[in-house]
This record gives structure tokens, C-alpha cells and sequence, in this order.
């Protein structure tokens, strides 16, 4: 396992994204994740985000889906403002904010994932998590807020 | 042609950190091909073995998803300078709950109700509880929540079941007494529902354990019957942002409440400072009807699950008190307390403290007096009184407690009646309190000291720990 790297998040973008998950609850909400740094050499630091629409045909309550056409957009408006999209966020209705194995089987290595748990309602513990080099397993990543405070 | 190729920051690693690859050709099959023929990983994340796309995989040619082109990448023609961009899907969710035939017939007295429904049934399974203490209050409390299929139902004691624990403590049977509680409540527990998990810390509680016990569990429920503790899981609470749900009893009189200090006050808003030593006693110390924790832990067990369900009003700013005499339920408004100093608007306490030192009780036995009581072991007191030497020992517990069991040479002085008969004493004798264990000598110490009494001191452990020591001849109760 490759030692955990920090990420940095800023308190606004940080309550912009529990916002988000709070008003889409009890569904899931999504969205990408916008900055530089690649979380093994550098640190992620978390510079902007977008709220996503939940495409999840099924389910919303426990499952996301980020619209491809979304994904596309995010990967030109990162491109044309010098970002990387550093991975995506999702919540847990009522749920703690550990990934779940269907998240592991979706994951993808070297995206930052975030998982808020929003628990009726309110937004609580919020957590960073990324795949480990063989996708077997998520690897938690400690945040930062702005202030370099380990949440 | 010569075509651009968008690789997202997951499979740049296979093309050796490249954001961009440019290759040549005619169609979009030819162009994943190009790219993939140095790198067959990369070919394994985006084909599949016949060569078709991955459905995890989307391919953009330009603006449009090639799925929504054509029916296959051989069929999307390029030209020069086209751009494809590669998209993962990004996808997951919470971890699906699901239940058995068996869990359906189980809780369908929950599936029906409209404020339930299986939904609801999802998120008890899924809820994380931690109750503190197994006793009086965590007896009925674990077993509710159990029944209910409260999928996770952590318990922190660290006691051996005895006989006086019987009275009340509905979860332990005869045959449990001597064995650690926890493992007694494991087992009773796992026989009522065997779909749930029931975690035990065998531990006692500290400013060192509490958060990263707590972290783990959505809710703390306050079964406890000290200060100490009381304020340690108020704090630790608040500061992770957990709701607690607390209950007390004491003789007759139960109160219940939500703690839950993003939405209303804690119980430090209530009450910042706790009670003096001595002052309030603990069951142990004053006794309390057998079926009050039964009904207090009920409405604890109630109060939960409503939380866990956000169902209706919960007990949140408002403290209810029942007295058992009266048959009364009687509810006092609690304020948040804006100088709160741990969820107020600019705490002093960040992290746990040292609660034992903030109710002011140490010493070795644990429920011992202040720093500034002087004790006696009742070791040293037998030995001196062996010795010949005249010592007064003052009885202060009522008559029917009395009549239960008395230490021989003891001079019987209830503390109800202290106050008045205080002249009957001599202040420049030397008197040892006692009471039952330790908590009413505190209080007939201070009261002593007060009216110029010089040399008092406090039986440690009282009647109790002579029985347990000195003379086993002695019932214990």
C-alpha cells in the first residue's frame, strides 16, 4: 500500500459540496472534482467543483450515475482553466461515509473519490478515499481544510 | 488521418502519463487499436475480448457519444484533425440492504406501519448505536433496539454480573451472575435477534477512547450512573457531531432527553457544572425501584429509534421527567446555551478533558471522597480499633437501612436527621462516617466540617466494603 497522501480542500468548496448533497437528499448527489496535484507526488488540492445530475436509472436513493456528457464537459472546463478533473464525489443517504463494494467495482485508479454522509438530511462525516494500485481496495486519504486542519 | 486521442487522468498511467495521444486512422476501431497496441492493459480497461467497447467505457468523437453514432467503432469515420476523448463512467452508491424471508416476517409489524415501511426497516438495519452501560438502562435498551433490527448495536461495560444487579437488569438471568456482563448481554442478545451484530467494548470509558469509539456509531445512547462518564459522552458527542440520547434514574423519578447539539442544546447547556460530590447519589447509594429502568430505558430504546427513523418529535430541547409515585410525566424546556463551553459559540473545551478531576472525585476507590475528604480504609479503621484505640464510627444511613445490616460499636445517626441532633455530637471528638458505600458520607463530612468539627473522616466504601472484607459474616446489599 502506498502511504496515504493529504489532499487539500477548501471550507467553501468544502460547504459547497455538503450543500449539494443535503439538498439532493434522501437521493444520492454527485459531482466532479476540479484542481491540481496528482495525490502521490503532490497532494490534491481541491480548487473548484460541479454539482452533477444523478442519471441512475433505478435507484437514487443508493446508487449515482454521473451522465457521460457531463464527464465530458468537466474534462473541457478543465482543460480550458488549466485543471485537472481530480476525481468525483458522491454522498450516502444515510449511510456512513465509507465506500461501499459496489463503489470499489466502479472505482477507478488515480481519481480522488469523496463520500459525504448526509444522515436525514444533514451532511456529517466526509471522507477521501482513493483505489490502491491493484484496485483491490480503497485507501482512506486524510483531508485538509483550508486552514490545514485534519478533519 | 491524424487524430487526437483525450486520455483522463485514470489511464494516463498507461501511456506513460500522456493527458494526449496522436495517431493515425480511418475510423474510431482503428484509432482505440493504435492506442492500445503498446499497451494491452490499457486495451484490457477499454475492450472487451470479442474487441467491443467496455459499457464502463464511453468514446467521444467530438461532442457526440460514438454509441449514439453508429453501432460499432469500425462504422465512425474520422478525418484530420478529429478529436476522440476517452470517458470513464463514474458510478457507485451506497451499500444495498437486504433482507431474508425470515427478516420480512420478523419485523412485518414494522413493514406495515406507514411511519416504517421497509424503507425505514433498511435504515435501522443499516444505523450504528452505541449505548453506554449494560445495566438498569441498557437492559431494556439493547434488548429493544436488538428487536427492532438495529443492525449494529454496540455496548461499552466493563462490570461482572452480581445478584443485586437482578432486580432490575432484565437482560442477565440467575445462572449469568459472575460472568462480564457483556458476554452474558452477546449472548441473550444474538438469541433474540440473530440478523444484527452486536459489538462489545469491554472497557472503561475514557477522555483517551471515547472519540475513537464513538466515531464508529451514528448514535450514543447514555445508560450511565456517573458524572464523570455523563459529561465525558456529552463532550465527545457534541464534538463529533453525534446525537445522545441520554437517560437517568434515581428511586422513583426517571428523566430522558436528545442531546443533539447541531439541532438544540447538550447537557452541558443544561447543566455545565455537575453536582457536588456526595450530593446526588448513584443507585447503588439510594436505591431505585426495579421496573424504573425498565420504563426509562424503553423511552430511551423510543426515543432511538425515532431518531434513526426521523419520525415525529424528537426529545430535542426538552427534557421529560417522570415520577413514579405521582404517575406524572412532567417536561422542562432545555435552552441552548450560547456560552456553552463545548457547543457554544466559542467553546473552551476543543477535546475531552479529565472528567474525573472536573466532578472532583479521586483517590483508588472510585467512588472515594474529594481531594480535600480525608478517608479510611475500613483495613486501616479494623486495625486501630484491634489495636484498642477508641474510635467513633457514625452510622449516618436511615433506620430501614439499619435494620438490613450494621457494623458492631456503631453509633446510629441517619443523615436526615443530622442537622438537628449535630449538639448530640462533641466537636473535639474524633468520628468516622459511613453509609452504604461512600456517596452520603461525603455529604455528612461536609456538613460536620461546616459546624467545626475537626477531625472527621470517611469510611472508603462503607458498610459494603466491611462486609466484602472485613467481616464476610455480614450480608452484602
Amino acid at each position: 500500500m502506498t502511504t496515504p497522501t493529504m489532499i487539500k480542500l477548501p471550507a467553501a468548496v468544502e460547504a459547497q459540496l455538503r450543500r449539494h448533497c443535503e439538498a439532493q437528499f434522501p437521493n444520492e448527489a454527485c459531482g466532479a472534482l476540479f484542481g491540481g496535484g496528482d495525490g502521490t507526488s503532490s497532494p490534491w488540492i481541491v480548487t473548484e467543483l460541479s454539482a452533477a445530475p444523478n442519471e441512475h436509472g433505478e435507484d437514487q436513493k443508493r446508487r449515482y450515475l454521473v451522465p457521460p456528457d457531463f464527464q465530458l464537459k468537466a474534462e473541457k472546463h478543465a482543460q480550458a482553466t488549466d485543471q485537472e478533473v481530480l476525481g468525483y464525489y458522491h454522498s450516502h443517504p444515510d449511510h456512513p461515509a465509507q465506500p461501499s463494494e459496489y463503489d470499489r467495482a466502479h472505482a477507478w485508479f488515480g481519481y480522488l473519490y469523496l463520500i459525504c454522509s448526509v444522515q436525514q438530511g444533514h451532511s456529517m462525516d466526509l471522507n477521501a478515499f482513493t483505489l490502491d494500485e491493484q484496485g483491490g481496495a480503497f485507501v482512506g486519504v486524510g483531508a485538509l481544510s483550508e486552514t490545514g486542519q485534519t478533519k | 488521418m491524424a487524430v487526437s486521442i483525450l486520455i483522463p487522468t485514470p489511464l494516463r498511467r498507461y501511456v506513460g502519463g500522456a493527458k494526449r495521444v496522436e495517431v493515425e486512422a480511418l475510423n474510431a476501431e482503428e484509432a482505440v487499436a493504435a492506442l492500445v497496441a503498446n499497451s494491452p492493459d490499457l486495451g484490457k480497461q477499454l475492450l472487451d475480448e470479442k474487441g467491443v467497447l467496455r459499457n464502463f467505457v464511453n468514446l467521444y468523437l467530438g461532442d457526440q457519444n460514438v454509441r449514439a453514432l453508429a453501432p460499432s467503432l469500425a462504422k465512425v469515420a474520422l478525418k484530420d484533425g478529429d478529436v476522440l476523448t476517452i470517458v470513464p463512467a463514474i458510478a457507485g452508491g451506497a451499500p444495498e440492504v437486504k433482507f431474508s424471508r425470515e427478516e420480512i416476517l420478523r419485523y412485518s409489524r414494522h413493514l406495515i406501519m406507514p411511519e416504517v415501511t421497509l424503507e425505514g426497516q433498511k435504515r435501522l438495519k443499516r444505523a450504528k448505536v452505541l449505548c453506554i452501560g449494560a445495566g438498569g438502562l441498557g437492559s431494556p435498551l439493547t434488548l429493544y433496539l436488538a428487536a427492532a433490527g438495529v443492525g449494529t448495536i454496540g455496548i461499552v461495560d466493563f462490570d461482572t454480573l452480581d445478584l443485586t444487579n437482578l432486580q432490575r437488569q432484565i437482560l442477565y438471568s440467575t445462572a449469568d451472575v459472575g460472568r462480564p456482563k457483556l458476554e452474558a448481554a452477546k449472548e441473550r442478545l444474538t438469541e433474540l435477534n440473530p440478523e444484527i451484530e452486536i459489538v462489545t467494548h469491554s472497557l472503561h470509558l475514557s477522555s483517551w477512547n471515547a472519540l475513537d469509539l464513538f466515531q464508529d456509531y451514528d448514535i450514543v445512547a447514555d445508560g450511565t450512573d456517573n458524572f464523570p462518564t455523563r459529561y465525558l459522552v456529552n463532550d465527545a458527542c457534541v464534538l463529533l457531531g453525534k446525537p445522545n440520547v441520554y437517560a437517568s434514574i434515581f428511586r422513583f423519578e426517571g428523566q430522558v432527553s436528545v442531546f443533539d447539539a447541531s439541532r438544540g442544546p447538550c447537557y452541558r447547556c443544561m447543566f455545565p457544572e455537575p453536582p457536588p460530590p456526595g450530593l446526588v447519589p448513584s443507585c447503588a447509594e439510594g436505591g431505585v425501584l426495579g421496573v424504573l429502568p425498565g420504563i426509562i430505558g424503553s423511552l430511551q430504546a423510543l426515543e432511538v429509534l425515532k431518531l434513526i427513523l426521523g419520525v415525529g418529535e424528537p426529545l430535542i430541547g426538552r427534557l421529560s421527567w417522570f415520577d413514579a409515585l405521582d404517575f406524572q410525566f412532567r417536561e422542562l424546556a432545555v435552552q441552548k446555551d450560547p456560552n456553552c463551553a463545548v457547543c457554544g459559540a466559542s467553546p473552551t473545551i476543543t477535546a475531552p478533558v479529565d472528567y474525573e478531576a472536573f466532578c472532583q472525585i479521586r483517590g483508588a476507590e472510585p467512588d472515594a471522597g474529594g481531594t480535600n475528604i480525608s478517608t479510611i480504609s475500613v483495613e486501616d479503621f479494623h486495625g486501630r480499633r484491634q489495636a484498642g484505640e477508641a474510635l467513633n464510627l457514625l452510622d449516618i444511613r436511615e433506620d430501614y437501612e439499619s435494620q438490613i445490616v450494621q457494623i458492631p460499636g456503631s453509633i446510629r445517626f441517619p443523615l436526615s436527621e443530622l442537622p438537628s441532633r449535630i449538639h448530640e455530637l462533641d466537636s473535639s471528638d474524633t468520628y468516622t462516617v459511613h453509609c452504604h458505600k461512600t456517596g452520603r458520607s461525603l455529604e455528612a463530612y461536609q456538613l460536620l466540617r461546616k459546624a467545626g468539627f475537626g477531625r472527621v473522616n470517611v469510611l472508603a466504601g462503607g458498610i459494603d466494603a466491611w462486609a466484602e472484607r472485613i467481616d464476610k459474616s455480614l450480608p452484602r446489599y
